[in-house]
């Protein structure tokens, strides 16, 4: 087993257990701290907090007598700290403490922490700015109101003076639309960091965003945290709850790290998706836990006049160690991709409960920039998930989502609204409990999907498989226990795929030019 | 001022002297939807009634009986939506796949003929109907038409304009107020189809603003401000930039329409370009929460 240092800030540090566990370490594991015991844990990544800043520390982890490690590091230096009551808040539950909150950020001096104590804190709207550490310690929450009179509005389009261009703050299902500012906003900051072990509370409920949350409202639902333009964010052992829509969602932006982060929603929420990154570089979701009402991650670039507009893909992507669960997806890919989604790489983690494991959400529309490649899970256990894996490129989104032109399963002419798919792995996965199908793919007739292989692979059904629909197409009727059914692709790679319970033919392969099979 | 008291009285003074017995049947149908936007602007239904008296003497057997496959139609489905007769706006809407086309594909009237003034007269409405009713099935026959329509036409009619031809600078007028009227009630969700015809509402302001001081015709120019004063509205042009033009216009003719007798054709601009007015400094004050644009 190996003992490895995540990531340090001048009060906490992320170390990593390797033992070959998902989420969860395989053993519980005593954690000491310069020789002292600091607790016990069972997951492979966590978070050491208490420490002090500019300070040498040797972490080590005992099992059964047997030590591990040590790490060695030192704390990061430490200027000031600005404790937001000092500043004015209350933290009493009741009074605005946005204002107070707002002024300790602004005024935080580079390698300065703006530390929010133990308290409920309620806000609307609190900005990041540069060289930011803000702290939210155990038993702080900032609780957000829920009165859309108290959200400050970013604009979708500002255009530029000289009319040549438009400047884009708000955002909305990949199209640049008016929204509320999210409750914890960055627009256009560096060097970010949100620690601690506190909560960031959106206290949504049906009787406010979620209630007639389809219907733009003066502008459209705020996000619980949203970074637009940013680079260098990291967000780590904090607690994001009851968020009025997505989660938290970084937007055009670069170098970004989730670890450790609890993200939580009702099952029952309204598009309440954990974590969206949309045209985003460089992103490392480490050790976090999601359950949510909807996709727990979605990974996107944008709808087409924001693609065509900037060509940016979300690239560069690597999830480890999370536990997702509850959601309809677990890692889902689109379906607003009209920039691309390419070198996205998910391992080591586990699904449960989830509608489907991977689940890419494309159609016809999304343009030719809409280009999917070098996606790949690997290490993967899945329980209870309905079907594990689902490519679907007819999703029936949009205004037009339903139309002749989205819906068609015969070949049409490719041309700049043809999205694609190229290649697609999937390895080293064990799903068990599937109920509707083990894999329901669907490309394009005319823009089959590239490559797509499977292997080692178990796939085995719960006793009590439900019906359920596979993907969101129009034809894919209600089923259970269906094996691999595939269409339309080029290149399947079957190597060491087992399937235990499934009812009718184990793969159906169709419109399917080549297959490799051990 | 209290403006709702005096267009109240305008509007009644206007229906008593000049009427809209034998009226024409554009001007008419202007005249009518001015009405229905002026109750949207001040959130009344005081014109209810007169709206729907005319419209009940156009009816027959739950559609217009103006004339087959004439665009004028389309402009009453966008009067019937004013008042509530969304079931006639429905069976209105159905014209939209008997009428005659154009080879590269826009609309034309009964007669062939090709106008810029087809987006005012059919295309705000087929959007109103796809958005509401239609399931936005349509939206890109209506994008295909936009494009067809401007590639086919715009240049021409535009050069034409800056020679002095009021006929072109009136179906500019038409085009642009045609376009705002589409972008209105159309679902962003397609942004790239609200960004195309934005292009387009913006190329036929630019293309105004040079020439609408060329015309004469007193409704033309309201159409005109009308157009820009809702593009200000919907951030569509910038309203430091467009807007003191728009509000010169309206102003001249406030004082022209306080003192005179006024065209129907000219009554029903101003009142258009009024509910705009009204609308446009409503949201400038109160912008938040009165944007009231109808994103659905």
């Amino acid at each position: 087993m190996e003992l490895k240092l995540v990531i340090k800030t001048g009060r906490s540090a992320v170390v990593e257990f390797d033992d070959g566990g998902k989420y969860y370490s395989k053993k519980e594991y005593t954690l000491c701290v310069n020789g002292e015991e600091y607790g016990n844990t069972d997951k492979v990544v966590t978070t050491i907090y208490g420490l002090k800043p500019d300070t040498e520390y040797k972490v080590t982890a005992v099992y059964e007598g047997k030590e591990y490690g040590p790490v060695e590091f030192k704390t990061d230096y430490e200027y000031v700290t600005l404790n937001v009551r000092e500043f004015g808040a209350y933290g009493d539950g009741e009074h605005d403490d946005t204002n107070a909150i707002q002024c300790a950020i602004m005024a935080a001096p580079k390698d300065s922490r703006v530390l929010v104590p133990e308290g409920v804190y309620k806000i609307s709207s609190i900005f990041l700015k540069d060289n930011l550490n803000l702290e939210l310690a155990k038993g702080a929450v900032l609780s957000a109101f829920t009165d859309r009179e108290k959200f400050p509005i970013l604009p979708g389009q500002i255009e530029t003076y000289d009319e040549t261009d438009y400047y884009n703050l708000g955002t909305w299902e990949g199209n640049p639309l008016d929204m509320f500012s999210a409750i914890v906003c960055g627009i256009n900051c560096s060097n970010v960091t949100i620690t601690g072990e506190g909560t960031i509370d959106g206290c949504t409920t049906h009787d406010n965003w979620w209630k007639n949350c389809k219907i733009r409202n003066t502008a459209w639902r705020p996000r619980l945290f949203f970074i637009n333009n940013c680079s260098n964010v990291t967000m780590h052992g904090i607690t994001v709850q009851n968020s009025p829509s997505w989660t938290i969602h970084p937007y055009f932006s670069n170098h970004l790290k989730f670890i450790d982060v609890k993200i939580l929603n009702p099952a029952n929420s309204h598009n309440t998706d954990g974590l969206d990154p949309e045209s985003c570089k460089d992103v490392l979701v480490l050790g976090t836990y999601i359950s949510v009402g909807d996709d727990c991650i979605a990974i996107k670039s944008g709808k087409i006049y924001m693609a065509q507009k900037e060509k940016t893909p979300t690239e560069d992507m690597t999830v480890r160690q999370c536990c997702m669960r509850d959601g309809h997806g677990a890692v889902t890919v689109g379906s607003e991709i009209a920039a691309g989604v390419k070198d996205v790489h998910i391992r080591d983690c586990m699904f449960m409960n989830t509608d489907r494991g991977l689940r890419v959400k494309t159609r016809r529309g999304r343009g030719k920039l809409s280009v999917l490649d070098d996606i790949s899970f690997e290490n993967i256990d899945m329980d209870n998930v309905m079907t594990p894996f689902v490519v679907n490129s007819f999703y029936f989104c949009d205004p037009d989502g339903k139309t002749e032109y989205v819906g068609s399963r015969k070949p049409l002419p490719v041309d700049d609204r043809t999205p694609s798919i190229k290649s697609l792995t999937f390895k080293d996965i064990n799903a068990k409990n599937c109920h509707v199908a083990g894999a329901y793919i669907f490309g394009l007739p005319e823009s089959k999907v590239e490559k797509l292989t499977f292997e080692n692979i178990n796939f085995s059904y719960a006793e009590d498989a439900k019906p359920g629909v596979a993907a969101m197409m129009l034809g894919c009727d209600e089923a259970s226990r269906q094996g691999l059914i595939v269409s339309n692709v080029e290149k399947l790679i079957l190597k060491n795929v087992n399937i235990e319970g499934c009812e009718g033919e184990a793969i159906v392969a169709d419109n399917v030019d080549k297959i490799e099979r051990d | 001022m209290n403006k709702s008291f005096e267009i109240k009285g305008y509007i009644n003074n206007v229906l008593k002297e000049i009427g809209l017995e034998g009226a024409d049947t554009f001007d008419k149908a202007l005249f009518l939807n001015a009405l229905g936007k002026l109750e949207a602007a001040e959130h009344s239904d005081e014109y209810k009634d007169v709206i729907t008296e005319e419209l009940d003497k156009v009816i027959k057997d739950n559609n217009i009986s103006i004339g087959q496959n004439d665009l004028v139609n389309f402009m009453y489905g966008n009067v019937c939506y004013s008042v509530g007769k969304n079931d006639i706006a429905v069976n209105i809407a159905k014209q939209t796949e008997t009428q005659p086309r154009t080879e590269s594909g826009y609309f034309t009237g009964a007669e062939g003929g090709k106008c810029l003034c087809v987006a005012f007269k059919a295309l705000s409405f087929y959007m109103n109907y796809e958005t509401k009713d239609g399931g936005k099935e349509h939206y890109n026959d209506i994008i295909a038409q936009y494009n067809a329509l401007y590639a086919d036409c715009f240049e021409d009619v535009s050069k034409a304009a800056h020679d002095g031809d009021a006929k072109a600078v009136r179906a500019l007028a038409l085009f642009a107020a045609g376009a705002v009227d589409t972008l209105e009630v159309m679902d962003q969700a397609l942004y790239e189809i609200f960004a195309r015809i934005r292009e387009i509402y913006k190329a036929a302001v630019a293309a105004l603003n040079e020439t609408i001081d060329s015309t004469d015709s007193e409704a033309v120019k309201l159409i005109y401000a009308y157009a820009v004063l809702k593009g200000c509205r919907m951030k569509l042009i910038q309203t430091e930039k467009y807007a003191a033009k728009a509000e010169e216009i309206f102003g001249k003719a406030t004082d022209k329409h306080v003192a005179d007798k006024n065209s129907l054709a000219d009554t029903a601009a101003y009142i258009t370009a009024y509910s705009e007015y009204m609308r446009n400094r409503d949201y400038q004050d109160y912008g938040r929460s009165n944007g009231g644009v109808l994103w659905s």
